[in-house]
């Protein structure tokens, strides 16, 4: 390409043109300056930014997931707040059924109805034992657990040794030790990996949870964990009239379940209302059809765990009373039996919010809880702040199906205490920015002024080149390489010389505190300084906007060097 | 029948000066067909190198039409015109005095963007046939006028041109060296089938080309042929 070969034939200093190359070399100098000068400051600010920011992040952490205000009017809320008093010890029917103690015996299970053999009699002409459910749930085919939206804290002792390489190291991580190993049936799928392979893996939802370093500093967990419904069933089916009512007296549940007796509670006054139970399917549905409505029982119903505590009993029948669509419209009795118990809830506990699959809520240990409830705010995610933007994409991809307008995310630079203060480096570094690009667009006027002499000198060889065949675009192209090449060659020595000012940063500015009597940027306010790197977005931010100020200086010169006159300058 | 290579017809030049435009020569027809010899005498000032770098694309005319090969000058790029169907000799040789002869030759095939093998043989091929394969690698500031002037033949030919403009090829060249120069001219431009443009003021040169044009008070003469 003999545009660039030319332009670097112009571009070297020459005896017989002392005026291009004492211009050149000014041009060459103050660019270098002002890309030291913009990279040093640049850099240096981000340092003290980026310490900032460390300092507020090991309070706040990079980003949490918050409940929003929707979420507390919710009756998710205040099912957690339920869920809280809960017991989560695993109540799988069916794992009592398939590993039962010598002992075991359904007929003396708490959980199942007093006067199961009444109850089996009274019901065996009518083809629906409670073994036929057992068996099914015995059989393991019956995803009656799996279902479950639920959500419950998972809190992980100490994370600060090295990333785990086995799952024995895994389980260890996350405090599941002590945990039997069927239980663990939720990590089968976790392979000895690095923890970034089992973040993506999350990311994926192909995996229920996921943990991460944690900083030493922060005497708090950070975990992170995905709850993936799987479409298996939902609790509160939307575009129904139907009512449950329930209130909350004296750390008890209270329902207005008419039957069995034992529950015949009156309601009191109603704590929240689910609105939305389905008129055909109550509110725990499962798709399951070997669980589905059950002549003379009625529509199978899951019920929170605490209910169990109430004297709620597995088969127990009751009906809902569901109000009529219109006015004056009767309302309808619809019939249900229990058919299981359920962890509920969305759980927001101590400082975090975790959510997790049933079975990792059924296989974690209660006494792993971090010694009680404080005030909630969210759920720490520890990531690299490089990583927060496609966390938060991600995140609120996966949440979409579950409660989107409940829970959202916020960045430590979005923090009510910390919004103010990043909107006014934003705008601080956006003022430094436009000054820059100012200064460097001053600097690159003398690479104008020197292609423009250039092109005066160099008129002759232009008409030559133009007698030859080149085209105004080929001229122009000369000129803007020319100043591309000037614009580059001092914004790299600038950013030579800014990575060596950074290297001694310290030394430098502590002879420049000596030479003025005081500490020049003090401790106490900026933190330690220490060697500085150069910054990266600034560096590539210098070299582009140079490049672009420069390669317009050539331009502008090229328009003069495209309108010599040919004849005149070769007859000249 | 062959359309010339380059027709003029009607064109003049006319210049607009502070008081009145200043005819420099108005009126003027002529076709260059292949292989034709051409010369243009007269005094100077009467606008012969302004005729040359009409008919050569570099100037435009004021008015009247050009064609090339057939074809109205404005329709064409003029650029791949003075690249590839034009070779231009300056009185004044206009090479690039800091790169070296082979680089000289070269240059309207670099800005062809053409460059292969074959031209480079080609341009070493011009350098012995115009004498300095010694000076190959010489920087054209070193050179003599004489060599100079050859060097301005080579890269006039490299492209493989249909003619040659030569404007006072020897004006700047004593008569000792001129001689050998016009010789060489006129050798190669035979031996390379090339239509030459001559615009010279002395008259034992301008006979040596097949038609002799005169351009006088801005009017062109048909001499002799």
């Amino acid at each position: 390409m003999y545009e660039l070969k030319t332009a670097f034939s112009y571009l070297v200093p020459r005896r017989g043109q002392l005026s291009i190359s004492v211009v050149g070399s000014i041009a060459v100098l103050v660019i270098l300056a002002i890309a030291w000068l913009v990279l040093v400051f640049f850099s240096t600010t981000e340092g003290f930014e980026r310490r900032w920011s460390e300092k507020i992040i090991s309070v706040l952490g990079p980003m949490q997931i918050v409940p929003t205000p929707p979420y507390y009017s919710s009756p998710h809320c205040q099912l957690d707040l339920f869920s809280e008093k809960m017991n989560r010890s695993a109540q799988r029917l069916s794992s009592k059924l398939t590993s039962p103690s010598p002992s075991y015996s359904l007929y003396d299970d708490p959980a199942l109805p007093p006067d199961l053999e009444q109850w089996y009699e009274s019901h065996a002409q009518d083809q629906h034992p409670i073994f036929t459910i057992s068996q099914k749930l015995h059989s393991e085919k019956v995803p009656w657990r799996t279902f479950e939206s639920t959500v419950s804290h998972l809190c992980i002792p100490n994370l600060q040794s090295a990333p785990a390489q086995t799952l024995s190291q895994y389980t260890s991580l996350l405090g599941l030790s002590s945990i039997r190993k069927d239980e663990m049936d939720f990590l089968k799928d976790i392979s000895p990996i690095e923890v970034e392979t089992l973040l993506q893996m999350a990311y994926d939802q192909k995996v229920d949870i996921l943990a991460r370093d944690y900083v030493s500093a922060i005497d708090q967990i950070k975990v992170i964990t995905t709850h993936k419904i799987e479409g298996k069933g939902q609790i509160i089916p939307s575009g129904t009239k139907a009512t449950l009512s329930l209130c909350y007296e004296n750390n008890q549940l209270i329902a207005n379940f008419k039957t069995p007796s034992s529950l015949s509670i009156p309601l009191t006054q109603p704590l929240f209302t689910i609105l939305s139970v389905s008129l055909h399917r109550p509110i725990v549905l499962l798709k399951n059809d070997s669980l589905a409505y059950v002549p003379g029982l009625g529509y199978p119903l899951l019920l929170s765990k605490h209910m169990r505590k109430q004297g709620v009993r597995l088969l127990d029948r009751g009906t809902f009373d569901v109000a009529g669509s219109g006015i004056g419209s009767d309302p309808l009795t619809i019939p249900f039996y229990v058919a299981g118990f359920f962890d509920s809830g969305i759980l927001p506990i101590g400082s975090r919010l975790a959510i997790t699959s049933a079975r990792a809520v059924i296989a974690i240990q209660p006494e792993l809880s971090p010694g009680g409830p404080i005030a909630s705010s969210g759920l720490i995610i520890d990531l690299p702040r490089k990583d927060l933007a496609s966390f938060e994409k991600k995140f609120h991809r996966s949440i979409e199906s579950i409660a989107p307008t409940l829970f959202t995310t916020k960045r430590f630079d979005q923090h009510e205490t910390t919004i103010e203060l990043y909107h006014q480096l934003s705008s601080e570094k956006t003022l430094f920015r436009l000054i820059s690009c100012i200064i460097i667009a001053v600097a690159c006027s003398n690479i104008f002024s020197m292609l423009f002499i250039l092109a005066h000198d160099r008129r002759k060889e232009i008409a030559i080149l133009r007698a030859l065949g080149a085209t105004k675009k080929s001229i122009a192209a000369i000129f803007i390489i020319a100043g591309l090449g000037v614009g580059l060659l001092g914004s790299l020595l600038g950013s030579g010389l800014a990575t060596v000012t950074l290297h001694y940063l310290p030394e430098l500015l502590s002879l420049i505190g000596k030479m003025q009597g005081q500490e020049l940027l003090q401790q106490t306010l900026y933190g330690e300084i220490g060697e500085q790197s150069l910054s990266l977005p600034t560096l590539l931010f210098t070299i582009f906007s140079i490049s672009i100020t420069s390669a317009l200086a050539g331009g502008l010169a090229a328009v003069r060097a495209c309108r010599i006159n040919v004849s005149q300058a070769l007859r000249g | 029948m062959q359309h010339p290579l380059i027709a003029a017809d009607n064109i003049s030049k006319i210049f607009e000066t502070a008081d009145e435009p200043f005819t420099l020569f108005e009126e003027i027809s002529l076709s260059i067909y292949a292989h034709d010899t051409i010369s243009c005498v007269g005094r100077s000032g009467e606008g012969k190198s302004t005729l040359l770098h009409i008919l050569g694309t570099i100037e435009p005319a004021t008015t009247g039409t050009i064609s090339i090969q057939g074809k109205e000058l404005s329709t064409l790029p003029v650029e791949n015109l003075r690249n590839s169907l034009f070779g231009f000799i300056f009185q004044s040789f206009h090479l690039l005095e800091d790169s070296d002869v082979l680089a000289n030759i070269l240059l309207p095939v670099l800005i062809a963007r053409k460059s292969s093998p074959y031209y480079t043989e080609r341009a070493h091929y011009l350098i012995d046939h115009v004498g300095l394969t010694k000076r190959t690698a010489t920087k054209t500031k070193f050179l003599s006028g004489g060599e100079k002037q050859r060097v301005a033949i080579a890269r006039a030919l490299i492209m493989e041109p249909h003619i040659i403009f030569a404007d006072e090829p020897t004006g700047n060249l004593d008569s000792l060296t001129a001689e050998p120069i016009v010789e060489l001219l006129f050798n190669t431009v035979r031996a390379e089938s090339t239509a030459l443009f001559l615009v010279t003021h002395q008259q034992e040169l301008s006979k040596m080309c097949q038609k002799q044009y005169v351009l006088d008070k801005g009017h062109l003469t048909l001499f002799e042929t």
